[in-house]
């Protein structure tokens, strides 16, 4: 029962980061209606641009450099979104379905490639936010990861609080819900595009930040969370914010638990990944709105 | 969607953008001729290292052209080639290591294991759109190369399936598995372009235009559509078939998605659309790999740029409109003109 | 020609587009389709083209029922439609699009002779001229032209029209009209949506009103005219 309960606080300490990046991609495809196949690489670079940062400016307590690695995300997102998605609003794009799909995908492979060539193929470790573990009555956990998991749970309330608030928050929703009657009320359809992706973006770049302590970083890093944010969020429902963020706690614990209950210890890793995309493909085959998605227009 | 704008003149009579192929016939055969000449007479030429460098440009040529037939002409944009090529070149190294089964029948029932496979993946993606099959045929591809990752003691995992020769263990010649792989890619792409020309290409074209359309006029949308993946997943698995048992060495490594995205590069860079644009794009990237060597890194990172950049501002490809210039080569020539200059 | 329609229900999630239509054509008739807008008449349209399922109903066509079949193999019994807003094939030749429908139905017959038989029907539509060029650069009333020729090419028993006339230059309507009147004297049976209430006045000898996904008047166009349910409906609307 205990080595339960420990998988269960371990599984929701994930959880919650993983919730975090997918809400980035959630916020994408509902206001965008594309799937960002570059997630994992903002993630990655979110990881890298901490490193950076905290090896440049020694001073600096490793926390302050989250913010600024998800704004640098952020701004890499933003820039993309410019010059290769806002021609597909403006009805400059042939077939913008498959083109969304491809240039996304082409912005993956290019930056990963990039990464690779600028910061080689060795991990990379921004130093802890803080040392040692915490013990948390039944499980001990590393103080970097705990760090990690509260501030994205924090971050996760404060994009709650500005979604459903906030002006620009009422204004991203009712893009996703309506975008003709958003537009007809005044609301900028290309701005608000830009400011999801973006926003999408600079999640991806916090949860990488968040986990570079405690994982490293390396040029195909964004893999695993990539395949997983699109796990968690056919799985919650494409477009839902409560879906993707019950998604991603669901998906954390899943892990924890089949990792820590499979027989096999030496396949165990290789069957959680197998576990987990065939209940993505039969959900995509049977249930593509997940959960608590709403049905595709 | 075509906005219906009312018309506001008589229509008169116009010529239009017409097929002007009969009128570059000769000069078609005649490049493909030349072209096929050098092509054979190559291996008098160059170092054992090079003919496997084309050994390998032939390989990825046909697997870039047939992922053009299913995706460019198709309009399906899967995922899932490399699985498919993957099944193929499995299915006959397994059956050679398990029942001792000669290259050419396991290299048989590797395609049509291959086209197995391609058939369950077709139909199961009937309804999806782009970004669905994009997401369910990254799936296929993963959990396949986790699947074999994993039994290693079926299919020795990352150590490496070790697969027969072709040509037996004494032919270390270089030579004859050129001529093969030559033999091969040439075979697939007259099939293909025989099937694009072919009804069959015309459906799928009318699919791919609009697929309530054309189930409107009378085509079997789902006949079409997993026809498509059967045909193209059969070549991959025929090309991973040769290929295994050329490189007698097969790890799940020939099928992870930043190789997917190399032929869809390949593809796109040459020209999506045209079936010989995408197969030269799979060779002269192939080749440049080769020949930027000492670029390292850099290379993917440029033919990485390269996709991104076409896809934006040169939706056609970048020798597509070569072809169609000097050649008037390659079907749907016309219409490259009409694409490119539509704000593309 | 029988197409028989008995208590047809079309549901789009709490939205009832059709409800419990019933509807009989036999023979040639050629029957106007109106209703305000939002009515459910390019619902039944495309219930009985195999776009939609209905929930409920059925459809006989010919005697064989037909509710449950995929568009494709409506075509295949008899049945052409076009659309609203065209849809032809925009990057394929003229010449494709109508080889398409034929060569899908009647692959026997092979492609020189449908060739022949489509020029034979581009001729018809004065469009012969056009036959290589690609159909996204015609203009939208011989795109419009385009599709009532792919449907003479499966040689339907029955063609349902939505909104012909709709946009199209005074000089194309003629050729339209002269299209429904010549096949119309062939023998073939039409249903036809349209809002041009002179055109369908002139057409048709019998009229279906539909509003709100169901049927509230079905006869005589100078009697429905007078209806008052048929007047409330339009009048209810914006116009």
């Amino acid at each position: 029962m205990k080595y339960f309960l420990s998988l269960c606080t371990t599984g929701l300490i994930m959880g919650v980061i993983y919730a975090l990046m997918a809400l980035g991609l959630t916020l994408i495809f509902s206001i965008l209606r594309v799937i960002n196949f570059a997630h994992g690489e903002f993630y990655m670079l979110g990881g890298y641009a901490a490193y950076y940062i905290l090896g440049t400016f020694t001073g600096l307590h490793p926390l302050l450099a989250v913010p600024v690695a998800g704004l640098i995300a952020a701004l890499i997102g933003l820039a993309f979104e410019l010059v290769f998605l806002r021609p597909i609003h403006q009805d400059r794009i042939e077939r913008p379905d498959e083109y969304a799909v491809l240039v996304t995908f082409g912005l993956s492979f290019f930056v990963m490639n990039l990464a690779l060539a600028v910061f080689g193929p060795y991990p990379h470790r921004p130093p802890s936010f803080f040392e040692g573990a915490v013990n948390l009555g039944i499980v001990r956990v590393s103080a970097d990861r705990l760090t990690a998991s509260a501030l994205s749970l924090i971050l996760l309330g404060l994009l709650l609080l500005v979604i459903n608030k906030t002006w620009v928050g009422k204004a991203l929703r009712a893009v996703s819900q309506d975008k003709d009657a958003a537009a007809v009320v005044g609301i900028n359809q290309l701005s608000m595009n830009t400011t999801a992706f973006a926003l999408g973006a600079g999640l991806a770049g916090v949860a990488g930040a968040l986990l570079a302590p405690s994982f490293s970083v390396t040029p195909d890093v964004g893999a695993v969370p990539s395949t997983r944010s699109y796990v968690i969020i056919v799985l919650g429902g494409m477009g839902s914010i409560p879906g993707s963020i019950l998604g991603g706690v669901l998906i954390g614990l899943v892990e924890s638990l089949g990792a820590g209950y499979f027989p096999d210890p030496s396949r165990a890793l290789n069957y959680k990944t197998v576990f987990g995309l065939v209940i993505f493909a039969l959900v995509l085959l049977f249930r593509p709105t997940g959960l608590f998605g709403r049905e595709e227009s | 969607m075509t906005v219906n704008i009312p018309s506001t003149t008589e229509p008169r009579p116009r010529s239009g953008k017409s097929a002007k192929r009969r009128f570059w016939f000769r000069t078609d055969l005649v490049v493909a001729l030349v072209a096929l000449v050098i092509t054979l007479l190559v291996p008098l030429f160059v170092q054992t290292y090079w003919l496997h460098v084309l050994i390998v440009a032939y390989f990825y040529a046909i697997l870039a052209s047939s992922w053009s037939l299913l995706a460019g002409y198709g309009g399906q944009f899967s995922f899932g080639h490399m699985a498919f090529m993957a099944i193929g070149g499995y299915t006959s190294g397994l059956l050679g290591r398990f029942v001792n089964l000669p290259p050419l029948p396991g290299i048989l029932l590797g395609t049509l294991a291959a086209g197995l496979a391609g058939w369950a993946i077709g139909a199961l993606c009937l309804r999806f759109k782009a970004s669905y099959l994009a997401l369910f045929t990254i799936a296929f591809s993963e959990i396949l190369r986790t699947l074999i990752r994993g039994e290693t003691q079926i299919t020795r995992g990352d150590h490496g399936l070790h697969v027969a020769p072709l040509f037996g263990e004494g032919v270390i010649s270089r030579i004859p598995y050129y001529y093969t792989m030559l033999a091969v890619l040439v075979a697939c792409l007259l099939f293909m372009y025989w099937l694009a020309n072919s009804r069959v290409g015309m459906f799928l074209r009318a699919v791919r235009e609009d697929e309530e359309a054309a189930a409107a006029r009378g085509v079997n949308i789902v006949h079409y559509k997993v026809l498509a993946f059967v045909i193209t997943s059969m070549i991959a698995g025929l090309a991973g078939g040769f290929f295994a048992h050329y490189i007698t060495i097969l790890t799940p490594n020939i099928m992870i998605i930043p190789q997917m995205g190399l032929v869809i590069a390949m593809a796109i860079i040459g020209g999506v659309e045209s079936l010989i644009s995408a197969a030269f794009g799979g060779m002269i990237i192939q080749i440049g790999l080769e020949v930027l060597r000492e670029f390292g890194a850099w290379r993917m990172v440029i033919f990485g740029g390269l996709l991104v950049i076409t896809l934006r501002f040169a939706r056609n490809g970048l020798l597509a409109p070569l072809f169609q210039r000097l050649f008037g080569l390659g079907p749907r020539a016309e219409l490259r003109e009409e694409a490119t200059t539509d704000g593309a | 020609m029988e197409l028989e329609i008995r208590d047809l229900v079309k549901r789009f999630g709490g939205i009832q587009a059709l409800n419990r239509v019933s509807l009989h054509l036999s023979g040639d008739e050629l029957v106007g389709l109106i209703g305000p807008n939002g009515s459910g008449k390019t619902t039944l349209v495309n219930t009985i083209g195999g776009i939609y399922r209905p929930e409920e109903g059925k459809i006989m066509f010919n005697s064989k029922d037909i509710a449950h079949l995929k568009a494709n193999e409506v075509v295949r019994h008899g049945i052409g439609r076009t659309f609203q807003v065209t849809r032809a094939f925009r990057r394929m030749t003229v010449m494709e699009n109508l080889l398409v429908p034929a060569l899908a139905l009647h692959p026997e017959k092979g492609r020189r002779a449908w060739e022949e038989r489509a020029r034979e029907v581009l001729d018809f539509l004065t469009m012969d001229h056009l036959r290589n060029d690609y159909a996204r650069s015609l203009s939208g009333g011989q795109q419009k032209l385009l599709e009532l020729g792919q449907l003479l090419m499966t040689d339907p028993d029955l063609l349902l029209l939505d909104e012909p006339f709709a946009g199209v230059h005074p000089k194309l309507m003629d050729t339209i009209f002269e299209y429904i009147t010549t096949l119309h004297a062939q023998g073939k049976a039409f249903l036809i949506i349209s809002h041009d209430m002179t055109s369908i006045f002139t057409l048709s000898k019998r009229l279906v009103v539909l509003n709100y996904g169901n049927i509230i008047a079905d006869g005589d166009p100078e009697v429905v005219k007078h209806d008052e349910r048929v007047i409330e409906a339009y009048l209810g609307e914006e116009d």
